[in-house]
């Protein structure tokens, strides 16, 4: 026992060992202390410099990873000098660290949907997965794949290989799928008894709506309007939008248990301090903008001239439109483009005024296109100056000819009209479709009246959605001005997490995750990109032909029929995966969050793009590295291996493969133990789509693949094991695991062979005739699996035995796999015996284990295992991934370790204890808590199995009694798979 | 060949004269890196390992080269110990002041008459040392500061040379006695431009181990050279002033906690120089080739067409003898100051 000293930590005295460092005091009671290059299984270090504290009396700060404590040393860990000092070494490390966070594509995205993430479903064929993911952020995600002009592909980076990922196709594709399918309705959360009032059911309500709901909120919607959608109903035509599959995909919203309340106009049918007293905890204003702008000239409020919105809302409504023989339509965004066509389908010729030329239009190209081969006429240059009139009605305009002059404010060149270029036109209808602006009118009579701006938009706060009035919060058009729907998707969500801490009584504030960017796709180099990808055009969406479009349900049917599936898939493939795989659980980004840093406080000369696949298992992206050396150092004190090593000095200083080499040419070993103690994106496991990067859930598990037990961390997400992590902490083989623990899962989603048709009951048949029953098992299996697997011996009459194998040469040193060696104590006692060429038998069951041709001659063979035994078989019984069975494991030093079935979508239902509980015919041998309390009985020593506490490993009395036996067939499957990938593995 | 002579003469090895006192001496060549003075990177060093610090403790007397105690000392001080032994420890430490006994030896170079290896008595004063053993001034302009300590050490402005040669005095000042590097600078030299050069150096010497060092380094040279450039803000000058003192705080070992010196010194007696780049955009030392530009005085010059031919770019211009026909044309002209040097009558202003 070292001594005991008093020291201050913070304030409070502490008793600590005099061996100690100040991190681990700090830590033992209750203090975090941020770390780059500390890790419990490495020495101290002191690099990163983040872990400082002050001490009183010293001359520096110091690192408290490494520095130990002395007797009556007074520590603080979070005085502001410390704090300004990690914020800084954040700041230094950021302004050299190359990387995007978060995929440009999600960072564009208003409302900030996972692109890369639900892409990647997709092109693994995952559609429900992908729009899961879409709906955390995105509620409408059919009616934005209608409709979104879609930012998001603007800024996508594939456009410097070849051209942007389709994604709001993608999206679409997906999200109508599923609506077929489903649709999906995410589970409201638990109620809170609260309720919440949404003032208008657009986009922005509707998205509020699902988000309160999720927080278990109550919600009631107040519509104006008889239906809900907002602007997506009344303000987009439905060849565009098609009602049916909006309609689905707002009741999956209103399924989560949402009222409505149709038909109810603010400000005519109540007020917000009615809703107040009616007991609403909060009121949010999402009434949208459906007022159009003026075109502030002579006679426009005249009949026969009729505003865009106005005129799609009637057309919707059902109401009767005079458009007569000719309708002008003034503007150039896509409402215009609407106006046009739907005027269009109304019967009448249609001319588009615009003021500028087509170059400035902003609305989609696309739109303009098939606007323009639907026969509308386009003018450019030509603005209107005053509506003619005739009778107290409108008889058609005068207009004057625009050229283009100096770039104003928004850099599109200001239109100026050229003296004496008036002309008269003649048209039934004139369209002013120039914008619009909320109708503000209905808060005229609040009692308590949210201020509100020039521009007629309510006065919030952006990140909070936080009016003027203390529970009023305002979203969407109504708040910001009119925009596209996803924006007010977005705002929706914001509303929603701003509403819960409101109600919950915390203080409003939204937090903003640090996220860093490589910049912006035109600061780019094409170079940087381009020659890594197999180029491939960009999917695209078939339209209908004009002719159909304007006939179709007298034009009214859908006229863009989306992508195929194959398409949809083979597109979602083309995603380069700007994002980083570690966003989800990288230090840099996770402590830059919470101490406010910034890359660009100190900026300078930064590291390049910089990418090595070589390694078929570990990828390396140095632009990423932080130089916190935890790799190079887990790789040479831990492992003894050196393939990792410190390349150049100072600035320019680079971890990686020796000699910069190909980290195939090193000898590593692959077991992954770097990315595991990399703190940040750098170095990963080299896979791709199939592995996200998505948010996972953890289980902690046992490896059984040699005699070991070593504990593995397995992340799943939507079902699939997406990586495998060593346990920090853990008590087994110095918390590292090697190839096989970390790699192994790969086997699960690799084919998995198929069985006999129906297999377990072929081999009961089997067994049934058969006089001689061998079972020979593997030494890797579960204690309970080799249970059963006796049990299946005697029952049949038969004996166990187990493969042997050739020599142990595993390593004795607590790294690296135990090659050879199985703990055979547990086998001993249940009577098995050393498998040898000369048994004969007319039946052999192997569980797991390998057999040769020879050995098994004139034996039917009836194999259970999760991967191929490489046998002619009887009888084929494929079960589930050692990785997906509960149970324990005898490890070489007579402990038990757990395992921990992790919860995937499993290819195959069987595991390997059904499989040998049917063959028996015994339904108890699937219950775990059976077997074990039979084992207790049987093998004393093993008495601590009905008595597991939730620790992974368990003490026993069993003595370890260590031979030599052969590969599992699930061992020689991953050498198989190493071979595969050009790696030796055996 | 000295030890080996040592060896053979008995002096060093086995059994010294006899004696059953066993004692040896062995040279080992390093790599030449500057961290590498910094103890623990020295050790890692001969143990073949990359010279990089490691955290104390363990102290090298305790854990030192390959795990054995370990006592470090530089030559200058080994050196001193044959006129000890010979002189008496009494004698040695009468030399020199209360606190800093002994002397200290010195590079004494730069703007003075005398340069050289100098060893004086702790406790002279920087003025004694400049002018009674470095005989003032070498230039025709004043001495202004000195840098003292190496590339890490500190400058010191000529309000402060009465400041006596002792570690605490000399800390004092936010310098340091170092290697005992002292150089001398006169009027003509530019603060900004000098804590430049040392930054360059020590940036490139970090052994990229510590971000502070590492990293804030090189930021502090990109943030002098902005300023040297004439694109620095006032902004920048406390951004660099901010980046030293957490350099100084926050890192492992001596380089990185010293590198600063130079800046944050030269910011604390001649900040006004510093301003003058960012807010004048003007060098006043006239070194800052981004803020300065030559031109020839014709009443000054001789025509003698020195200048023309000392031009790397060829932008002097002119006919022999004819003075008020010689020019230097600015657009070509990258301010290398070539011509300043060869002028004989001092014809060129720099402004
Ligand atoms: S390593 Fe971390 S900080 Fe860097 S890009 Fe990846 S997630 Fe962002
Ligand atoms: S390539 Fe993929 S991740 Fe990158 S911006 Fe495009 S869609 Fe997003
Ligand atoms: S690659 Fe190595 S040195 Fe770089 S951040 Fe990751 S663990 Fe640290
Ligand atoms: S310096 Fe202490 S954790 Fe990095």
């Amino acid at each position: 026992m070292s001594d005991q000293i008093t020291i201050t930590l913070n304030g409070q005295k502490v008793e600590t060992s005099a061996e100690a460092t100040i991190r681990e005091v700090a830590e033992a009671n209750g203090t975090k202390i941020p770390t780059f290059c500390h890790d419990d299984r490495l020495k101290p270090f002191a690099a990163c410099f983040l872990c400082v504290v002050e001490v009183e009396g010293a001359r520096t700060l110091l690192p408290a990873c490494s520095t130990r404590v002395a007797p009556d040393m007074v520590i603080h860990t979070d005085s502001e000098k410390v704090h300004t000092s990690r914020r800084m070494a954040l700041d230094l490390t950021l302004s050299d660290h190359a990387g995007d966070c978060i995929a440009p594509c999600e960072s564009t995205c208003p409302a900030n949907i996972d692109i890369q993430g639900y892409v990647a479903h997709i092109a693994n064929g995952n559609f429900e997965s992908a729009v899961r993911l879409i709906k955390r952020r995105n509620p409408l995600p059919v009616v934005c794949g209608r409709i979104c002009p879609h930012p998001c592909e603007s800024e996508c980076r594939r456009a410097l290989v070849d051209e942007a990922i389709a994604i709001n196709p993608l999206k679409r594709f997906s999200s109508e799928y599923e609506l077929e399918q489903g649709p999906f309705v995410v589970p409201p959360g638990e109620e809170t008894g609260k309720k919440v009032a949404v003032i208008g059911g657009g986009p922005a309500g509707l998205a509020a709506a699902q988000f309160l709901r999720e927080l278990g909120h109550g919600v009631e919607i107040f519509e104006a309007l008889p239906e809900l959608g907002g602007m997506a109903r009344y303000g987009i035509p439905r060849f565009r939008m098609p009602w049916d599959l909006m309609d689905r995909e707002i009741k999956a919203i209103l399924d989560m248990g949402v009222t409505v309340h149709h038909n109810q106009r603010l400000g005519t049918d109540f007020s917000v301090q009615d809703l107040k007293d009616r007991g609403f905890g909060a009121v949010l204003l999402a009434i949208g903008a459906h007022k159009p702008k003026p075109m502030r000239i002579e006679n426009e409020d005249v009949p026969g001239v009729m505003g865009g919105v106005d005129f799609l809302r009637e057309v919707v409504l059902g109401n009767e439109v005079e458009v007569g023989k000719s309708v002008a339509v003034i503007g150039g965004g896509d409402t215009a483009m609407d106006c046009c066509r739907v005027a269009r389908r109304l019967g009448a010729d249609v001319t588009l005024l615009y003021r500028r030329t087509q170059a400035e239009m902003p609305s989609l190209p696309i739109e303009q296109e098939e606007t323009e081969e639907e026969g509308v006429e386009f003018r450019f240059l030509t603005a209107p100056v005053e509506v003619l009139m005739e009778n107290g009605k409108s008889v058609g305009l005068k207009v004057i000819t625009m050229e283009l002059g100096e770039p104003d404010a928004s850099g599109r060149r200001r239109p100026v009209p050229i003296e004496g270029s008036e002309e008269d036109l003649n048209f039934d209808l004139v369209i002013p479709a120039i914008g619009q602006d909320p109708d503000l009118s209905c808060i005229d009579n609040e009692a308590e009246k949210p201020e509100t701006t020039r521009w007629r938009t309510f006065i919030y706060d952006e990140n909070t959605c936080v009016t003027s009035v203390d529970g009023v919060f305002a979203a969407g058009d109504c708040a910001f001005g009119p925009d596209i729907v996803i924006r007010a998707v977005g705002e929706g969500r914001k509303a929603a997490l701003a509403i819960d801490q409101y109600l919950n009584g915390a203080e409003v504030k939204l937090e903003k995750e640090y996220a860093i960017s490589r910049g912006r796709l035109a600061d780019l180099e094409m170079a940087d990109y381009s020659p890594r990808f197999v180029h491939k055009k960009r999917a695209l969406e078939s339209v209908q032909p004009a002719e159909v479009r304007l006939t179709n349900e007298d034009g009214w049917a859908p006229i863009n029929m989306g992508l195929e599936q194959v398409q949809a898939m083979a597109e979602a493939s083309r995603c380069i995966e700007c994002g980083c795989n570690a966003r989800f659980d990288c230090d840099l980004r996770n402590y830059a969050t919470e101490y406010g840093a910034d890359e660009s406080r100190i900026a300078g000369d930064k590291r390049n793009y910089e990418e090595d696949t070589r390694h078929p298992l570990i990828k390396i992206e140095s632009d990423k590295c932080i130089t916190c050396a935890s790799c190079v150092r887990i790789c040479s004190e831990v492992r003894e291996i050196n393939a990792l090593s410190f390349i150049k000095r100072g600035f320019s200083t680079k971890i990686g493969p020796v000699f910069g080499e190909a980290l195939t040419t090193t000898e590593c070993d692959a077991c992954g133990m770097c990315t595991d103690v990399c703190p940040t994106g750098t170095l990963s496991a080299n896979t791709g789509k199939e592995t996200g990067p998505w948010i996972s859930n953890t289980t902690v598990t046992t490896c059984t693949s040699c005699s070991k037990g070593c504990g593995l961390e397995i992340h799943v997400a939507e079902g699939n094991v997406v990586k495998v992590r060593s346990v920090n902490g853990d008590p087994v083989n110095g918390a590292s695991i090697c190839a096989e623990g970390r790699f192994n899962y790969q086997l699960m989603n690799g084919e998995i062979p198929s069985g006999s048709p129906n297999a377990l009951e072929l081999g009961r048949n089997i067994l049934f005739e058969a006089q001689k029953v061998v079972v020979l098992v593997s030494p890797q299996l579960t204690v309970e699996e080799t249970f059963a697997a006796a049990r299946l011996a005697r029952d049949n009459g038969g004996d166990i035995y187990y493969a042997t194998g050739t020599g142990i040469t595993g390593e004795e040193k607590p790294f690296g796999k135990m090659r050879g060696e199985g703990n055979i104590a547990l086998l001993n006692r249940l009577g098995a015996k050393r498998w040898s060429p000369g048994v004969r038998a007319d039946c052999i069951v192997l569980v797991d284990a390998p057999v040769s041709a020879q050995d098994a001659e004139g034996a039917k063979i009836i194999s259970i295992s999760s991967v191929d035994l490489n046998i002619e078989s009887a009888c084929r019984i494929i079960v589930s991934d050692p990785l997906l069975a509960s149970g324990t494991f005898l490890n070489r030093d007579g402990s038990l370790t757990v395992l921990n079935a992790a919860v995937v979508n499993a290819p195959v239902e069987v595991t390997m204890l059904s499989a040998i509980a049917a063959l028996t015919g015994q339904k108890s041998l699937t219950d775990i808590g059976f077997i074990r309390a039979e084992l207790a009985k049987e093998v004393s020593e093993l008495a601590a199995l009905t008595k597991l506490n939730g620790e992974r490993v368990i003490e026993t009395a069993l003595k370890p009694e260590p031979a030599p036996v052969a590969l599992s067939g699930r061992g020689q499957a991953f050498a198989a798979h190493m071979q595969g990938k050009g790696l030796s593995w055996s | 060949m000295e030890l080996e002579q040592a060896r053979n003469a008995g002096f060093l090895g086995k059994n010294i004269l006899g004696s059953d006192f066993s004692f040896d001496i062995k040279i080992k060549q390093g790599a030449g890196a500057f961290v590498c003075g910094e103890e623990t990177a020295l050790l890692a060093s001969i143990e073949g390992e990359r010279g990089m610090p490691r955290i104390r403790p363990p102290f090298p007397a305790i854990k030192g080269l390959f795990a054995s105690p370990t006592i470090i000392n530089n030559v200058e001080t080994l050196s001193n110990l044959p006129w000890i032994i010979n002189n008496g420890g009494a004698a040695y430490a009468a030399i020199g002041t209360e606190k800093s006994k002994g002397t200290k030896v010195f590079a004494l170079a730069g703007a003075v008459k005398n340069g050289g290896l100098v060893e004086v008595p702790m406790g002279m004063t920087i003025r004694q040392m400049l002018e009674e053993i470095g005989g003032g001034s070498a230039t025709k302009h004043p001495i202004k500061a000195v840098q003292l300590g190496g590339p890490s050490g500190g400058c010191i402005p000529e309000s402060l040379f009465d400041t006596p040669i002792e570690y605490e005095a000399i800390n004092a000042t936010g310098a340091i006695m170092g290697s005992g590097g002292m150089i001398v600078m006169d009027e003509k030299t530019c603060m900004v431009d000098v804590a430049k050069f040392f930054l360059d150096f020590t940036q490139l010497e970090s052994c990229g181990k510590c971000t502070f060092c590492r990293i804030g380094t090189v930021r502090m040279k990109e943030i002098l050279t902005r300023i040297c450039d004439g694109e620095g803000t006032m902004a920048d000058i406390d951004t660099l002033e901010e980046l030293g003192e957490q350099i100084k705080d926050a890192s492992l070992c001596g380089l990185g906690q010293t590198a600063p010196n130079p800046v944050l010194t030269t910011l604390k007696y001649f900040r006004a120089e510093y301003e003058a780049h960012v807010k004048d955009q003007r060098c006043p030392a006239g070194v800052c080739k981004g803020l300065i530009s030559h031109t020839i005085i014709q009443d000054d010059c001789t025509g003698c067409s020195i200048c023309e031919r000392y031009c790397p770019v060829d932008c002097i211009e002119g006919e022999l003898k004819k003075p008020e026909t010689w020019v230097i044309d600015k657009d070509v002209c990258i301010n290398c100051g070539m011509c300043v040097e060869v002028c004989k009558p001092d014809a060129i202003l720099v402004a």
